[in-house]
């Protein structure tokens, strides 16, 4: 196998004299979780400098494939949960892939922002057709009035970012969201000037944060506010981590990790996150926070993928993930169960079958055999004349038949004795 | 066509007649049932059976009933030369009065007459309901087919192909050879093994008359001799055969490593399977349970061969004769634990010496420890490794001695030399130059020979091995070291010998290895006409032997399959719709789905049937009627005329299935093994075929008790015939206990056909359970009760 180009995409090239097989890594995918490390059964991929990298100290790969090892099978490919590498060749069958699953209820979905802001991964693209509240409200004269009384009620606002769109009155500070609650605004405003109590939104809020009463208003016709569009999730982006479904006010994805598992944390008191911000950074689920409370680091379960980056990020050997289950979409190839066994062996004390037979793995001594090369000009010898003219008189004497009977029935002596005569 | 019956009896020298009054019999029979009666000494002679073609011819009796030997030996003849003179041979009926009467009851003679007079009368009264034998011409399918690919099978099929026979060649594995292929040099003449086999290999391979499956397996054979339909399911090698020109260049390419069975777990192999650089056929396999899909070998392989699109086939065969050449097994971990075999790295059995040996194996050549891969100074050979051992296999396997013999002079003679100690009980070198070799190895000044199978195997830090065995020469116990130990290991019959008994119903003796006809003169054939065993699928054997009985098996095929036509007796039986009252009880009874109900009335599928007549034991009203057994009327006449005239206490009819059960008795007449006398015997032709009906009339007019002898549930010829008998006989034993009968009256057992001893010593317990039990009405005497 051959490495033919490098940037962020790093491409490898296996070429046969019918098949050329292209591997395809990304770098800026890689998060150095090492499953591929794991599943790879020519041990030809080694983990890069992830705690140096994960540290911003330095840029580099986080997985080195070695060329002379690497076949291009399947495997490294089928468990990154990331998508980091791909496999390319010319009528390549469907393998199984370790994948997770989301689902949108397309009828339960409204849509709203939540989702879109949730995701740690840019995955989730929410495409929300609201009309303006200026359209829905028609006032039947040219007054333009109304008395009442609205509240926010920010214990219950989810910050799904709808009556921001529906009405100029509202404006929400988002912000970067964060574990362990993951809230995606750091407040939301009401300008309560702009505000006409029209109610409409009471009526777009999911989770009934919003009370208006109107009390008097000049004559107006209300209209009824539909919300249109619909979802668009990317599942080469998309990482199963369920922040959107923890988030999801109408409950309307539903999502399958990849692994089920759980995080071991041993030695945490050499944890200090004031100092080594190493898992935070390299987490690609955004799992990670330090607590405020207590020490070291904690970990949300809600998002955690169980990929084990933070493992090998961390310079004191804190983390251990234990993957218990993963999820494994079948291609109902012929290489399902073979390829599986492989997969297996990222899970908490997997052993592969035993094959039946007494198996004592020798193997034979291997023997480089040299043969040294011939001259490419022969040798001349002063004596090649004689040579030739003795060998002519012996090729005349066997002419003669009674030599040659001499000759045909091996009588050494007699022979000896006529041509030692000559 | 009159109703004459006329009985010949027979004194076969002193065989019968040293024990039974024969000129008694004659007299009696003669005067009291008014049957002549003709004696001859031996009437399966050449003078006896013309004398019996005469009597037939001018006396023209419609029913000949025959005093002598087991019917399982001479009946056919008898009938063959009745036919010959007109009488249909189902009107021909043979009494056994020598294997189950003069040769097991010489105790008491007077007993054993009265019995042969039993048996004889019961037959004669018998005698009009014996029913015509139904043949049929089938048209004979010049093919055959021979299941094993290794030595004994690829002579087989050579010998047929050149002959003009189109031969299917099935193997199990993915490649021909054998154990053969995997021995480095053969005994005595150390030739190069695969060097001698390969050339046959290849010409088997490329035979125009020989289709060669491999991954094939024989699943389903019905039919009879001459016409059989084989099914043989085919896995998907996924290599093209045809396109494939064996340069080997993906077995170098494929990344995934498995230890190799071919080596007995030695050693690594591919996913993409040839063991053997020069395999035949050429083209490897694909092992898709291990091939993680990488393409890889697609990308070497120039003639585009490799095809992941091949299905598992089953493919349809006509053929006229089949060859079983499944060879054997050896025996492995669990039978060899006593000596390291599986614990210890360094015990290895003989096979996996000639892997090492052999310039194809592991080590390509190179005789090593296994536990480093260091160098071997001495080495240990055992014979008889779980051979001649009650507690494993107690046969001898027959090559282990020579076979230990050829691997002490490979070690002996490597460089450089190894010490080599031989542990033996015997050394058995019977064959051809086998004797001069041993005497060759003997005189190796490196090879010590040591009277003594070890007791004792222990493994040192270091990996070598201390071994104590008792030498019996010099009286004393001995310790040695060794680097490597290599067993003489024992030999089973191949994987799966169980389910092709099955498959193809013929039978297996009791170790397991397949039952031949008769062991010194049929030793190729089998029970069933147009199936034939050739090698060590019959019983161990060198390769020399297997060659032998595979060209006999060879030579007994041919005969068959030259033949245009092939006369054979239909097994299915008739309907008298007249008397059928489409009960519908026939139809649960069959196992072959060989009788249906329809509309019309019972129809019977005369190619499903087997002929186990169990449908005939079902039939309340006599409605099916049997053409190859013992009709319901018959055997009910001979109950009832055996028990007639009570001369002895206690009485017991025994059923006895033709198989094994009627096998077994004569084989205790054979042995001379004794029994009790008041034993009246009755052949069925399966243990299923025994009408309960039956059972109660023998009860009824006197029996004391009811023994049916039938094959070992699972040997039954009928598969599942046993089963159901003993379904039947299980229920009606209920049904007595609940009448207040003693159950105990009646006893369903079986008893392979060697078992002689085993059968004879069970009649003889149940007779005297019979005894204590009382005759029958004992139970309703005040007192007594079922439940004793």
């Amino acid at each position: 196998m051959q490495l033919i180009s490098v940037d962020h995409l790093m491409e490898y090239e296996w070429k046969a004299e019918k098949l050329v097989k292209k591997l395809k890594f990304h770098q800026d995918r890689c998060i150095g979780c090492g499953l591929c490390v794991k599943v790879c059964p020519e041990e030809a991929i080694m983990l890069g400098p992830v705690k140096e990298v994960a540290a911003g100290e330095i840029e580099a790969p986080l997985i080195i494939i070695d060329e002379t090892k690497c076949v291009v099978c399947p495997l490294c490919s089928a468990i990154c949960p990331l998508n980091a590498i791909t496999v390319e060749f010319k009528n390549k069958p469907e393998y199984l892939k370790a994948k997770g699953k989301i689902e949108v209820d397309q009828n339960k979905c409204l849509p709203c922002l939540l989702c879109e802001k949730i995701c740690p991964r840019n995955a989730i693209k929410a495409e929300i057709r609201i009309p303006k509240k200026e359209e829905l409200v028609e006032y039947e004269t040219e007054e333009i009035w109304a008395e009442g009384a609205i509240k926010i009620d920010e214990e219950k606002c989810v910050y799904c970012g709808l009556c921001e769109i529906l009405c100029d009155a509202i404006k929400i500070v988002w912000s970067e969201p964060k574990p362990p609650d993951y809230k995606p605004a750091l407040t939301i405003l009401l300008d309560e000037e702009k505000c006409d109590y029209c109610k409409l939104c009471e009526d777009i809020c999911p989770v009934q944060a919003i009370k208006v009463e109107c009390k008097a208003s000049a004559p107006r016709k209300v209209l009824e506010v539909k919300i249109e569009g619909r979802l668009e999730i990317d599942e080469n982006e998309c990482i199963y981590c369920k922040l959107c479904e923890f988030k999801c006010p109408v409950e309307a994805i539903k999502v399958e990790k990849i692994f089920e598992g759980e995080v071991e944390m041993t030695n945490l008191e050499k944890c200090d996150p004031s100092g080594c911000k190493n898992c935070i950074n390299i987490c690609p689920a955004n799992s990670i926070y330090v607590p405020k409370k207590e020490k070291g680091i904690k970990i949300s379960d809600k998002s955690c993928i169980y990929c084990g980056a933070c493992e090998e990020a961390c310079p004191e050997q804190v983390l251990r993930i234990i993957r218990r289950s993963i999820r494994i979409e079948a291609s109902d190839s012929l290489w399902d169960n073979p390829l599986r066994k492989y997969l297996l062996k990222v899970l908490e004390g997997y052993t592969p079958p035993q094959p039946e037979v007494y198996a004592r793995p020798i193997r034979p001594v291997k023997k480089i055999i040299k043969i040294p090369a011939s001259l490419a000009v022969p040798p001349k010898s002063p004596g090649f004349k004689t040579a030739k003219e003795i060998i002519s008189k012996l090729a005349d004497f066997l002419r003669e038949r009674k030599i040659r009977f001499l000759l045909e029935l091996g009588r050494i002596e007699k022979l000896r004795e006529i041509l030692t005569k000559d | 066509m009159n109703d004459k019956v006329i009985l010949l009896l027979c004194k076969c020298g002193t065989n019968i007649a040293g024990v039974i009054d024969v000129e008694k019999i004659a007299d009696e029979i003669s005067k009291q049932n008014g049957v002549p009666c003709y004696i001859h000494d031996h009437w399966c002679s050449e003078d006896g059976l013309q004398k019996m073609r005469e009597i037939i011819e001018n006396e023209k009796p419609s029913r000949i009933i025959i005093a002598a030997c087991t019917p399982h030996l001479h009946e056919e003849l008898f009938r063959e030369h009745a036919e010959k003179s007109g009488l249909n041979g189902g009107y021909v009926e043979v009494v056994n009065i020598r294997e189950q009467c003069s040769w097991v009851h010489w105790q008491h003679p007077e007993q054993a007459t009265i019995k042969a007079i039993d048996l004889i009368r019961a037959a004669i009264e018998a005698a009009p309901y014996l029913t015509p034998t139904r043949k049929v011409k089938i048209p004979v399918k010049r093919n055959a087919l021979v299941i094993g690919g290794g030595v004994a099978g690829i002579t087989a099929a050579l010998n047929l192909a050149e002959k003009g026979i189109q031969v299917y060649l099935v193997e199990k594995t993915g490649f021909l050879g054998g154990h053969m292929a995997k021995l480095d040099k053969v005994f005595p003449t150390l030739d190069c093994s695969i060097c001698i086999l390969g050339p046959l290999l290849s010409k088997a391979y490329t035979h125009p008359n020989i289709k060669v499956l491999t991954l094939s397996e024989v699943k389903e054979v019905k039919g009879t001799p001459g016409n059989y339909k084989v099914k043989i399911l085919k896995k998907p090698r996924y290599v093209d055969e045809e396109k494939c020109n064996g340069c080997n260049k993906c077995l170098d390419i494929c990344p995934i490593e498995m230890p190799n069975e071919y080596n007995n777990g030695l050693g690594f192999r591919k996913a993409i399977v040839k063991p053997v650089p020069e395999m035949v056929p050429p083209a490897p396999y694909i092992d898709i349970e291990n091939c993680i899909g990488c393409m890889s070998c697609v990308g070497v392989c120039d003639k585009e061969a490799i095809n992941f699109e091949q299905k598992e086939e089953e493919i349809e065969i006509n053929v006229g004769a089949i060859i079983v050449a499944t060879g054997f097994s050896i025996i492995g971990e669990e039978e060899l634990a006593e000596f390291g075999y599986g614990k210890f790295k360094n015990v290895i059995l003989g096979i996996e010496l000639e892997r090492l040996i052999n310039p194809d194996g592991p080590t390509k050549g190179k005789v090593v420890r296994i536990s480093d891969g260091g160098e071997v100074k001495r080495a240990a050979i055992i014979l008889c490794a779980g051979s001649r051992d009650e507690r494993h296999l107690p046969y001898c396997c027959k090559f282990g001695c020579m076979a230990g013999l050829k691997h002490a002079f490979y070690l002996a003679t490597l460089n450089p030399k190894v010490d080599v100690y031989v542990f033996y009980i015997d050394i058995r070198a019977a064959g051809k130059g086998f004797e001069e070799f041993y005497q060759r190895v003997r005189k190796l000044e490196n090879v010590y020979f040591i009277k003594g199978i070890p007791c004792e195997i222990e493994e040192n830090e270091d990996g070598t091995l201390k071994i104590r065995a008792f030498e019996a020469m010099i009286g004393e116990v001995l310790e040695f070291v060794v680097d490597l130990v290599v067993l003489e290991a024992g030999v089973k019959p191949a994987e799966g010998s169980k389910e092709l008994s099955r498959i193809l119903r013929i039978p297996l003796s009791p170790e397991g290895f397949f039952l031949e006809y008769h062991p010194k003169l049929r030793p190729s054939e089998t029970f069933m006409r147009g199936i034939f065993l050739a090698g060590a699928c019959q019983g161990p054997k060198d390769i020399a032997d297997s060659v032998s009985h595979a060209g006999l098996a060879a030579s007994k095929a041919t005969t068959l399959l030259l033949k245009d036509n092939l006369e054979i007796e239909v097994q299915a039986p008739i309907v008298d719709h007249s008397k059928c009252i489409k009960c519908g009880l026939c139809v649960l009874s069959c196992d072959y789905n060989a009788l249906k109900l329809t509309g019309e009335g019972l129809k019977v599928i005369e190619e499903a049937c087997a002929g186990c007549q169990a449908c005939i034991a079902a039939c309340p009203t006599g409605a099916l009627q049997t053409t190859i057994d013992l009709s319901n009327e018959a055997i009910s006449t001979m109950i009832k005329t055996m028990l007639k005239e009570k001369k002895e206490y206690p009485l017991i009819i025994i059923f006895a299935c033709k198989w094994c059960g009627y096998e077994a008795l004569d084989n205790a007449g054979i042995n001379r093994i004794p029994y009790p006398t008041g034993t009246r015997i009755i052949e069925v032709t399966c243990s299923a075929r025994v009408n309960p009906i039956h059972i109660l009339e023998a009860l009824e007019q006197g029996a004391d008790g009811v023994m049916i002898i039938g094959c070992r549930e699972q040997d039954c010829h009928y598969r599942t015939g046993r089963t159901r008998a003993n379904r039947k006989i299980n229920a009606l034993r209920e049904a007595l206990k609940i009448m207040g009968i003693n159950p105990e009256r009646v006893e369903i057992i079986g008893a392979g056909a060697p078992e002689g001893e085993e059968v004879a010593e069970r009649i003889t317990k149940f007779v005297e359970k019979i005894k204590d039990i009382g005759p029958l009405g004992s139970e309703f005497e005040v007192g007594n009760s079922v439940d004793q």
